[in-house]
């Protein structure tokens, strides 16, 4: 791409050009950091310790300004991306953002949990998250790097 | 190559390269531009500048000329500029949400809204005593969103939810915009169109239901729940192509009818005419394929749906219940090849209204299926009780039902475009559409309309799109890039409009704000707050240790009298609560003269049975020293 210009590659019917850039099709595997290498590792790592880490802070009563962001962020994303992951979806964001929507729903049923069984507090509730959140983690980790699966749009129907 | 050839195309080159080159250079820096001239603006911005048009009054022209900017320089990303980075799309979008959904935030001192500030004061309680009060508010009965809350609060150390509630929306938009877009992505067959129907979305966000609330929240389950039914279970081609061809052997078995040459023959001119406007066969005929998944996957996808959408019923009354209208469409219109599963979602639905809504619906039956199936008292509700106010307030009500309209009618004018092109996507429009049925189904009277809005604008964006460039590449693309901007633009200057019109008393004032404090720091616990208006930032805290009276809006030339029963009713003593704010809610909502609160504080003054103990920046508080009849 980088040696042509524009003019040149709108000639040469450059619209399929444009497509491919801005929204790479569904069988081109993004590195979705599945495939064994080190960030499939840092990843795991990163969703494994960074509960434990945010524990840390919440039970060491570290000042708001230190926990806020790392509190937020953890019960927003991790719990949810942490299963979400199992599932080896090749599109990252669509990934994240199942994984935020995922992580939102089970902190309001852990929260609501807590308050039907009369057993509230705050670190208890956290605690829960990052039980849920690890609990995959720890079966990625067994299970190993495997191959991404196919999200390429169906052309057979076939969605076994 | 000769001299005339060179002639003819070296020109051409030189034409085209330099303003690609320019945009090269100036579509990645544009946002942060655009940023910055744009927090200027907003941080220049005075608020006590903002009159009955609401911020839209105080606004400067630099934040106007920045958007115009902003938005001309994304249309030319997505229309012209080859090789454009998404990234690049996506700093535009964000600085848009940023500058649109922040604006209140970058201008006021305090978080805007009274009931946000509510809502604070229920995951106060949650977090302090880790119980819910159903009898004292409905809300308490779908208590996820504020237990959610509570515990994110105490964990990160906050005193209260206080310090998320200005930037709220704008965190809540991005999470949506990006829903949008891979909804959008699920359904359309071109890169280009999410781009474009987010771009649509931001603005045409007006309703304002993204600030700190479960109804914020439970609009990216909604989405969630949505995108993995329109991402992976659709039907394929070969599918609906089966069943096409099954159900036209079954027509034209039953029926035959005559040749082709025949019926042209026959074709008079009025039939002409309809075939010009006419739906073609084959409208349907490039839906999106399903991505691919195996059955593992899709089981665990399906789990995803329905802890998601148990969520959201533990969270909220209404979107569980939109959810499981447009799932039940999808599957009507055979677009969800999940079909057991709206079954499974009312299920749990009914389940938690059986079981864990009891305290509320027990005594409020009436309250929460008495409007089901009245369609004419929520029309009344929704178009005649909401149209009033004052002069600006009106224009702002007829801008929103304005763009209200304007959004359907393109997005309907967009789905018989697409349709023509044979591009339609039956899908999307069963979920534009599905949200209508709630007017038949559901106990919010008016404010129903609003939610009928949200729930079916990011399907109404991708038709409206679909009206403006109905296949890439673009025919005529200096001309659709045209109609996208002057669209976007519309829509931005009314979405400053619906969205901040009622700015004058949705925005909380510091006065108001140092007079609750003072009264929560001195009032005994038991005591009642009374107030004019419910338009007051109180019941941020200590919900269950006062009891609170807004009179209303029907407090008319026997206000005194109706403030002192209100006062005298507990005996442990009550506060009469006047402040600033209360006075531009029933002069702009209400439609009150100018001066009416003056003119209730001067009764009151001169009853002689109220006695004044604290008076500071437009906020009085008084107690009752001498009840009418009392000698």
């Amino acid at each position: 791409m980088a040696e042509l210009s524009i003019g040149d590659e709108v000639r040469r019917g450059g619209i399929d050009r444009i497509r491919l850039r801005l929204v790479p099709p569904n069988d081109q595997a993004t590195t979705s950091g599945n495939d064994g290498g080190w960030l499939w590792y840092g990843l795991l790592l990163l969703l494994l310790l960074s509960g434990p880490a945010v524990l840390v802070l919440v039970v060491f009563d570290a000042p708001s300004w230190v926990r806020a962001v790392p509190v937020f962020a953890y019960i927003g994303v991790v719990p949810g991306l942490a299963w979400i992951r199992l599932l080896r979806l090749t599109d990252r964001f669509t990934e994240i953002l199942l994984g935020i929507g995922l992580s939102l729903a089970i902190g309001v049923l852990v929260a609501q949990l807590m308050i039907y069984l009369h057993a509230w507090t705050s670190t208890l509730g956290l605690s829960m998250l990052v039980a849920i959140a690890s609990l995959p983690v720890l079966v990625d980790l067994y299970l190993g790097p495997r191959p991404d699966r196919s999200t390429a749009r169906s052309d057979s129907g076939d969605t076994s | 190559m000769t001299s005339s050839t060179r002639l003819r195309t070296a020109p051409e080159t030189r034409r085209w390269d330099r303003p690609q080159a320019l945009l090269a250079v100036a579509l990645p820096a544009t946002p942060a531009f655009v940023l910055v001239i744009g927090i200027i603006a907003l941080r220049s911005t005075n608020a006590d500048d903002i009159r009955s048009l609401g911020l839209v009054d105080a606004l400067p022209t630099q934040l106007y000329i920045a958007l115009a900017l902003l938005t001309a320089t994304f249309i030319a990303a997505v229309f012209s500029a080859p090789g454009v980075r998404p990234v690049v799309l996506v700093a535009h979008i964000a600085v848009f949400i940023v500058l649109l959904h922040g604006a209140a935030a970058f201008v006021e001192p305090l978080p805007r809204f009274v009931p946000a500030w509510l809502h604070v004061g229920f995951a106060d309680y949650i977090a302090r005593t880790g119980e819910t009060l159903p009898e004292l508010d409905a809300r308490f009965s779908w208590p996820g969103f504020f237990a959610l809350a509570a515990m994110a609060t105490r964990a990160a150390g906050l005193g209260d939810a206080l310090p998320l509630l200005a930037w709220t929306p704008v965190v809540f938009n991005l999470l949506y915009a990006a829903l949008v877009h891979r909804v959008a992505r699920a359904v359309a067959g071109d890169a280009r169109t999410p781009w474009l129907a987010v771009w649509f979305f931001i603005p045409a966000n007006w309703v304002g239901q993204d600030y700190f609330s479960p109804q914020g929240l439970n609009y990216v389950f909604y989405l969630v729940v949505l995108l993995v039914l329109l991402a992976w279970f659709r039907p394929s081609s070969i599918e609906r192509a089966r069943r096409r061809f099954g159900r036209r052997a079954r027509t034209e078995a039953a029926a035959p009818t005559a040749p082709a040459s025949v019926r042209r023959l026959t074709l008079g001119p009025v039939r002409r005419a309809f075939r010009l406007v006419s739906i073609p066969r084959g409208a349907l005929r490039h839906e999106a394929e399903p991505l691919a998944a195996g059955r593992t996957t899709l089981a665990s996808l399906i789990g995803v749906a329905l802890l998601v959408f148990m969520a959201s019923t533990a969270s909220h009354q209404l979107t569980p219940t939109a959810i499981l209208v447009s799932v039940t469409m999808l599957v009507a219109v055979r677009r969800c090849s999940a079909r057991t599963l709206p079954v499974l979602l009312l299920v749990i639905l009914l389940g938690y209204i059986s079981y864990l809504t009891v305290a509320y619906w027990a005594g409020h039956l009436h309250d929460m299926l008495g409007s089901v199936g009245q369609l004419s008292h929520t029309v009344n509700a929704g178009i005649g009780e909401r149209t009033r106010g004052d002069r600006g307030h009106l224009i702002v009500l007829q801008v929103r039902q304005l763009l209200a309209v304007g959004i359907w009618t393109l997005a309907g004018l967009g789905a018989w475009r697409l349709m023509r092109a044979r591009r339609g996507d039956l899908a999307v429009m069963a979920l534009a559409g599905a949200p209508f049925l709630l007017l038949f189904a559901q106990s919010y009277g008016g404010e129903v309309f609003l939610r009928i809005y949200t729930f079916s604008l990011p399907f109404m964006v991708v038709l409206a799109v679909g009206l403006l460039v109905p296949v890439w590449p673009v025919r005529r693309p200096l001309l659709a890039a045209a109609m996208v901007f002057v669209l976007s633009i519309g829509l931005t200057g009314a979405f400053l409009v619906a969205r901040y019109g009622n700015e004058s008393f949705e925005r909380v004032l510091p006065g108001d704000v140092e007079a609750v404090d003072w009264l929560y720091a001195n009032a005994a616990p038991g005591s009642t707050f009374v107030a004019l208006t419910s338009n007051v930032p109180w019941r941020a805290r200590d919900i269950e240790q006062y009891r609170y009276t807004p009179l209303g809006e029907d407090l008319g030339p026997d206000s005194v009298p109706a403030i002192e029963r209100a006062m005298a009713a507990n005996p442990r003593g009550a506060y009469l609560l006047l402040t600033t704010g209360q006075y531009v809610w029933g002069e702009s909502f209400y439609g009150k003269p100018p001066g009416w609160g003056a003119s209730i504080e001067q009764e009151i003054d001169t009853s002689g049975h109220f006695q004044l103990i604290y008076a500071r920046h437009g906020g009085k508080i008084y107690i009752l020293t001498k009840p009418r009849g009392e000698r």
